[in-house]
């Protein structure tokens, strides 16, 4: 644990590393948003799963970089400007083992495609609401006083359960509409 | 004499006939009975011929079928034309079915009707249920330019002309052969297809009306190379094993759809959540029905590049595909012989029996799920936050008083709510409050 509240690993590599997580995880629907290209005219013929990761590692490093910098700065007034940039570079840590495995789940994609449509609706967030809890857990050990445990648990639970929530109530009502 | 000649005639014919042959380029397929000399009209030589036939050369070529333009027109009566010498009888196993496409104008520009048209042919018409086979034989060679459709100067040859010339040698066929069959066979050219699927969708919706009656729709769809794909469903069917074990018998290796495709998150078909290129074809709308489907495409689907080339035209076909007849013949081989076989009718029973995930397609069941989830997190998230308020109380912040210790603070009692000052000076410190020494005072001389 004194690596991550000693920062020892350059913020750099801890978000290629995330971005690297990330893109495994959305890997797969990536695929397909190439290959939704074919027949449009468009130049496929260099479209492979290697451009596929690639291309989901840098799209999803740079919107999970986004998000949490939205996050936390709106956290900064109640939290602290300093406590929240080490949360935030905490976080990292429990977001690349979350990317990992939901990724390796999403390999069952692969033998039962079938799986795809519930699979990309619940996969990732279980693994990254189990990986954020265990972040809440270290955040409130390394960074706040007893007495804080239950502000900092919700502000952080809070946030995360709402910005995702936010997201499946959009897709509820995006396919009842559509 | 003239008798001996003929015998010896009729034994040599018999002798070859079992011996069977291969030469050069050409395929025979080895006959084992008479009956499977129908396997005759199946040969690479006479696929090639229907394909380079249907494609025309010199100024009166088909190479330009335009979808809803004349020139598509122009193909359909040759398709017209080629099935009647089969012995198709207009108006009563041979037909054209007319559809047509309206655009929507607005207030500035009226809408624009585009005409097309399906070739339909008939075997064995009249009985209460059918299989339908189909190949669409439009491209997208010229623009289009009132829907701003840019053409690709694609002929469309392995990616519908080779369907076309397999249906056309299938047409053929059931006309020569007349098999005894429990089924009408109904052969549908489609026109309009490359726009979306135009021509089908209106073949089942005005031309059939109901889709219960049809027991199998098998689409032709690009018929290629070494290899074939023959995609069913998304889970095994009994119809998918049927035709993929039937297809082992032959040179051109016949397989399901690789499951490690590309899943393209658009919907194709509205019965599945997903999509990817081994369901894209003209039998998404009777499969859509629940109608048991089958579609015959390009064998070397990577997923990502849904045609083979750039520009599919008859030359760079026959560049890429120097055996390409043969695909088309053991295509129209094995189509021909399972649905004419006497364990058919048996075998269809069983088509529409397969794994119900329509669950598992529901986008909307799952975000529901998700968001059950989401609550039930929310709610522990709450219990947690009580149970922490409850173990680590936050501290109240005391307000204490200041007060001054006038006489000293042996005079006071302290507790943890006052705060003391102790006002008097210490031993050596001088006193602030003492009028200094005045020196007119006699005392102070």
């Amino acid at each position: 644990m004194n690596i991550i509240k000693e920062k020892k690993i350059h913020s750099a590599i801890m978000i290629l590393l995330v971005s690297l997580a990330m893109g495994y995880s959305a890997f797969y629907a990536m695929r397909g948003t190439l290959a939704s290209f074919g027949g449009t005219g468009f130049q496929t013929e260099l479209f492979n799963d290697a451009v596929a990761f690639v291309l989901s590692a840098m799209s999803a490093g740079i919107v999970y970089e986004l998000i949490t910098l939205l996050l936390f700065r709106s956290g900064a007034h109640s939290l602290g400007q300093s406590r929240v940039n080490d949360m935030r570079y905490a976080l990292r840590f429990f977001m690349i083992p979350a990317g990992i495995l939901s990724g390796a789940v999403k390999t069952v994609y692969y033998f039962v495609p079938l799986a795809f449509p519930f699979g990309e609706t619940l996969i990732e967030f279980i693994f990254k609401a189990v990986f954020f809890a265990f972040f809440i857990v270290f955040s409130c050990k390394a960074y706040c006083r007893k007495d804080e445990y239950a502000a900092v648990t919700m502000k952080l639970g809070s946030s995360f359960l709402a910005l995702y929530g936010f997201l499946a109530g959009l897709s509820l009502i995006v396919e009842v509409a559509l | 004499m003239k008798r001996t000649l003929a015998l010896l005639l009729v034994i040599v014919t018999v002798l070859l006939a079992f011996v069977g042959c291969e030469q050069g380029n050409r395929r025979i397929v080895c006959l084992k009975t008479v009956e499977q000399a129908a396997e005759m009209a199946f040969t690479t030589d006479a696929l090639n011929a229907e394909l380079d036939a249907f494609v025309g050369n010199g100024e009166g070529n088909r190479r330009d079928r335009t979808s809803f333009s004349p020139a598509e027109r122009n193909a359909a009566a040759y398709l017209k034309e080629r099935i009647a010498s089969f012995g198709y009888e207009e108006d009563k196993s041979l037909f054209v079915q007319d559809f047509t496409a309206e655009t929507q104008g607005n207030a500035l520009t009226p809408g624009v009707t585009y005409n097309s048209q399906n070739v339909i042919a008939e075997y064995n018409p009249g009985k209460s249920q059918r299989v339908v086979i189909s190949a669409h034989y439009d491209n997208l060679f010229s623009d289009i330019t009132e829907l701003g459709v840019m053409g690709s100067s694609d002929e469309s040859i392995a990616a519908g002309a080779t369907g076309v010339s397999v249906l056309l040698s299938l047409a053929r066929a059931f006309a020569a052969q007349q098999p005894a069959m429990d089924y009408t066979v109904t052969m549908v050219f489609y026109g309009a297809s490359e726009l979306g699927y135009v021509g089908s969708s209106r073949f089942l919706t005005d031309w059939l009306g109901v889709a219960s009656d049809v027991v199998l729709n098998i689409n032709l769809n690009t018929i290629s190379g070494k290899r074939v794909t023959v995609y069913a469903d998304e889970v095994k069917t009994n119809h998918g094993t049927l035709f993929l074990e039937n297809g082992k018998a032959y040179a051109t290796e016949f397989a399901a759809q690789p499951s490690s495709l590309p899943i393209i998150s658009e919907i194709f078909a509205s019965n599945l959540g997903y999509s990817h290129y081994a369901m894209s074809g003209d039998q998404v709308y009777l499969f859509e029905k629940g109608v048991p489907s089958l579609n015959f495409t390009h064998g070397d689907l990577n997923g990502f590049v849904y045609y083979q080339r750039p520009v599919d035209t008859l030359e760079t076909y026959r560049a890429a595909n120097p055996e390409g007849g043969r695909a088309m013949a053991d295509t129209a081989s094995l189509v021909y012989y399972t649905v004419t076989a006497d364990t058919f009718t048996a075998a269809a029973d069983r088509f529409t029996q397969k794994y119900d995930y329509s669950f598992l397609m529901s986008y909307t069941m799952a975000n529901v799920i998700n968001l059950a989830v989401i609550l039930l997190f929310a709610v522990a998230l709450l219990i947690v936050v009580k149970a922490l308020e409850k173990k680590y109380p936050k501290s109240p912040i005391a307000l204490k008083k200041v007060k001054l210790a006038v006489f000293g603070m042996e005079y006071e009692s302290k507790n943890e709510n006052e705060i003391f000052v102790d006002i008097r000076p210490v031993d050596g410190q001088k006193d602030e409050t003492e009028q200094p020494d005045d020196p007119f005072n006699e005392e102070n001389k």
